[in-house]
């Protein structure tokens, strides 16, 4: 293949070049083996080695990289020779030496042999048998044109730094002497055998002529084309760190930098490095575990959007599926992604498209809200881009062994950033559920069911995708004013003061928690313990396992309205204006929050940072260990009844006001306000990546879906 | 001490520790006893050499067997984008003035750190050069390095369409 190429390029080269070709040429073809033939004779093992890890090496060259060793060596015959000569016997390389230095005129100089061990820069060999390759090599081209001023002059060219000491610091204009002007360096700065120390010095004085290495050569003007006269591997290392908006930029350019944007590792990256954008862990992973012969994918990247959208404040991303699971990651097991293989892993992702992401919802009742906020609420209309499933993973991304090699993250990334995009605009889609018979007090969801819990006692459970009724759960003697569940367990409480610990498979109640002597308010549960809180001031612990009371807190002097579980600590916000954690093990006090001038509603808390809700109007947000007030958010009319806060910069609240409001809790700002739907007070809100979803006093359950028509199945 | 031979043949004395950042000659020293030896070094010219040596040297103690561990462990649990990420952190104001060379010497050291698998370096030079690109349009772009816009007008006006996504905002 490299004689091949070599020959391909002879065709080319201007008449001053062909003695330099054919040198070049010549020296290609008998390399291997001189080289090893001339490390034999000197009995030099190690430099055998050598050799033959550079000639496995050659494998991977490219007709470019080889026309860049070529013309150097040709530029170094014709204009280096003077300090060639001039070279010191005290450093006179030996004949193991000028061996080796031979095969570093025929090899290529820059083919990294370890390959980089997080794969985020794909090795393919694409540019073996390009067959455009070499004959892109015609003299009108850069590379031809780089070489143009040493057929204009005889003065050794100065590409590197010709000022000694301080050169390398100096700024480009400084440095780079154009050909032909700077004077020819002095013989007697070339250096002998340099000792480190004062090598600095001296070896910026190196001559510049067989010192210079290809890139100085190419790239001194820095008007080169470096990305397509790269070797595509370290290319990728310079475009791995442009941002995305520079991406798209590399997508216009040209043919060849077109190329780069549309490489499968750019938007992996891309999507990755967003803070708050997460695709199940089996996806992620299999991009990064697949070795370094994997085939770049990109099919149809690009696409065909039409819409225009912007780089949208990265959001949060979580749906809790319980008191207990509140990271993400725990989530996993409800989209069964967390498969120990990546062979399970592709199977559950392929199973995953029979699912119905794109199947058009059913829309019980599709309100156009008058809310300017909500404007272009028939989205639907524009997802004609919205690609079939097939393109996302299709059967090129499967090996051999069928194993998942990785997604089409171009596309990934897409439907992320419209997502957000719609988040920060306020385009969703809105369903009204309807079927309890009084409001609606309490609601959690994931990607198959809502479950809420109502006025009329009743707990329902309805299809995420149809919003059909599923099921209804009925055993409290009053209305149900809190839930939670996880994937086995449904834990309810009720003004009826109790606890009802529920399977949730088959809606049987398994245990009735009895001992709090007014309405339970708040429940929250993890594997081994519930907690529960009362309007009659008191938290309760118990067993998860027994049901058995195991310590009352009676440290609030109001109602306690809310709590919250994370690990061992338990937070709590009550009617007294004060936010408690406790330890759930000991039972013990560790803080007390005040801030808010009237009683608190609703609290959240995601290990680190506490959110909380008020009547006096005001979410603040507050740091769990210093106990400090980080952040109050203004907005809301009236009592902020509820919110939800997993993390991340995103809390969704719901008020007496009759509004849903999205805040991002680092800077403060209200980035949605969605108005108008319900018409009484919300009583609780969750949210998810894609969803939000409300009830209210007026019986309904409002779902605010951001990823209608876009296919959200591997993000989360 | 290990002696180097650049590409001019000339010979550099660097200490073990400081050089074996480089995964490249790591493995030669582990692989082959040459150790009075010169290893030469053929597609590093001296004064790339020596930068990268000044490198090394202002790096050696970053690279730790602790923090090479506790790095590992970091790695396995969580993706190479937050490896990166953590790397451009890790960047501190000797590495930026490090890269305040003109674009020839920055190309080289980002071949020869390629060459000689010093991964943090890598990093930082791609991520330079990156910075270079980032922020500009097409036409700076095209205008800076001289590249000829060698789309047809159908795919010119596809590939515009299809990278439009951010322009409102």
């Amino acid at each position: 293949m490299l004689c091949n190429c070599a020959a391909a390029s002879q065709q080319a080269p201007r008449p001053q070049k062909t003695l330099a070709a054919m040198f070049a040429l010549a020296a290609v073809c008998t390399f291997s083996d001189s080289a090893i033939a001339t490390a034999q004779a000197n009995n030099a093992f190690p430099l055998v080695i050598l050799a033959a890890v550079l000639q496995r090496m050659r494998i991977d060259i490219h007709p470019k990289l080889l026309l860049m060793k070529m013309w150097k060596m040709s530029w170094v015959k014709s204009e280096a020779q003077p300090p060639i000569q001039q070279q010191p016997t005290i450093n006179e390389p030996t004949a193991d030496e000028a061996g080796y230095g031979r095969n570093e005129r025929d090899t290529s100089a820059h083919i990294d042999p370890v390959p980089i061990p997080d794969g985020a820069i794909e090795r393919s060999h694409i540019w073996s048998g390009a067959p455009s390759g070499a004959a892109a090599y015609t003299p009108t081209s850069p590379l031809a044109i780089a070489n143009q001023p040493a057929s204009g002059s005889n003065t050794p060219r100065s590409f590197m730094v010709a000022s000694a000491g301080t050169g390398l610091l100096l700024p480009p204009a400084a440095v780079i002497a154009p050909a032909g002007i700077s004077p020819p360096v002095s013989p007697s700065a070339r250096p002998g055998a340099m000792k480190r120390k004062d090598s600095f010095v001296s070896a910026n004085r190196c001559s510049a002529g067989a010192s210079t290495s290809v890139a100085s050569s190419m790239f001194a003007d820095g008007r080169l084309d470096f990305l397509t006269y790269l070797p595509y591997e370290i290319a990728m290392v310079i475009v791995i760190y442009a941002d995305f908006p520079t991406i798209t930029t590399i997508a216009q350019v040209s043919r060849s930098w077109n190329r780069f944007a549309r490489d499968n590792a750019v938007w992996r990256r891309l999507f990755l490095q967003q803070p708050e954008w997460r695709t199940p862990r089996a996806l992620a992973a299999a991009g990064r575990t697949v070795g370094g012969h994997r085939r770049r994918i990109y099919n149809g990247a690009g696409g065909t959007s039409t819409t225009t959208l912007s780089v949208a404040t990265p959001t949060s991303s979580v749906c809790t599926s319980g008191a207990n699971t509140p990271r993400i990651g725990d989530d996993l097991a409800n989209y069964g992604m967390a498969g120990d293989s990546a062979a399970s892993g592709a199977r559950q992702i392929l199973s995953t498209y029979s699912g119905s992401s794109l199947r058009p919802a059913i829309v019980l009742q599709h309100m156009v809200a008058p809310s300017p906020n909500l404007r272009a609420v028939g989205y639907s209309s524009d997802d004609s881009d919205c690609k079939p499933p097939s393109q996302l993973l299709s059967p090129a991304n499967f090996g051999n062994s069928g194993r998942l090699v990785g997604a089409n993250w171009n596309y990934l990334f897409k439907q992320r950033l419209e997502l957000d995009c719609r988040w920060s605009r306020g385009i969703a889609q809105v369903h009204t559920i309807t079927g309890h018979a009084d409001s609606v007090y309490c609601v959690q969801y994931d990607h198959d069911k809502i479950v809420t819990g109502s006025r009329d006692r009743t707990i329902k459970i309805w299809d995420s995708r149809t919003f059909q009724c599923l099921r209804t759960l009925t055993g409290h003697d009053a209305s149900v004013l809190c839930l939670k569940y996880d994937q086995t367990t449904l834990v309810t409480g009720s003004s009826d003061s109790t606890v009802i610990i529920w399977d949730l498979a088959q809606g049987r109640p398994l245990q009735r928690l009895v001992s709090h002597t007014a309405g339970v308010l708040d429940v929250a549960f993890n594997t081994d313990y519930v907690v529960s809180c009362s309007k009659d001031c008191t938290i309760k612990i118990w067993s998860r396992a027994t049901g058995k009371l195991l310590r009352t807190m009676a440290g609030h002097r109001g109602p306690v309205n809310a709590v919250q579980l994370y690990g061992d600590r338990i937070v709590s916000a009550s009617g007294d204006s004060l936010i408690k954690m406790w330890d759930v093990k000991t039972g013990n006090l560790i803080r007390t929050f005040s801030g808010h001038t009237r009683g608190l509603a609703c609290v959240q808390f995601d290990g680190k940072t506490i959110v909380s809700g008020s009547s006096d109007q005001l979410i603040k947000v507050w740091d769990s260990e210093s106990g400090r007030c980080i952040q109050t958010l203004k907005g809301h009319k009236d009592l902020v009844r509820t919110l939800h806060f997993a993390g991340g910069r995103r809390a969704v609240s719901g008020s007496y006001d009759q509004s849903v409001k999205v805040w991002d809790i680092v800077s403060g700002e209200c980035t949605l306000d969605l108005k108008d739907v319900h018409t009484s007070w919300v009583f609780d809100v969750q949210f998810s990546t894609s969803r939000i979803v409300s009830t209210s006093q007026d019986q309904k359950i409002v779902v605010w879906d951001f990823g209608q028509g876009l296919d959200l199945t591997n993000i989360e | 001490m290990i002696k180097l031979t650049t590409a001019e043949g000339a010979i550099i004395e660097v200490e073990r520790e400081v050089i074996e950042q480089s995964g490249t000659i790591r493995n030669i020293l582990n692989d082959v006893r040459m150790s009075d030896k010169p290893i030469p070094l053929p597609n590093v010219s001296g004064p790339i050499l020596t930068k990268i040596i000044q490198y090394c040297e202002h790096h050696k103690n970053d690279s730790s067997r602790r923090q090479l561990k506790q790095e590992s462990q970091n790695i396995e649990n969580d993706s190479s984008e937050a490896a990166i990420q953590r790397a451009i952190e890790k960047m501190d104001e000797f590495d930026h003035n490090f890269c305040r060379v003109d674009q020839g010497t920055l190309f080289d050291i980002l071949l020869a750190a390629n060459f000689l698998d010093i991964q943090p370096l890598l990093d930082l030079a791609g991520y330079t050069v990156a910075n270079m690109i980032n922020g500009k349009t097409v036409k700076e772009i095209r205008d800076t390095f001289h590249i000829k816009n060698d789309f047809s007008p159908e795919d010119e006006e596809r590939v515009i369409k299809e990278n439009s996504w951010c322009e409102n905002e």
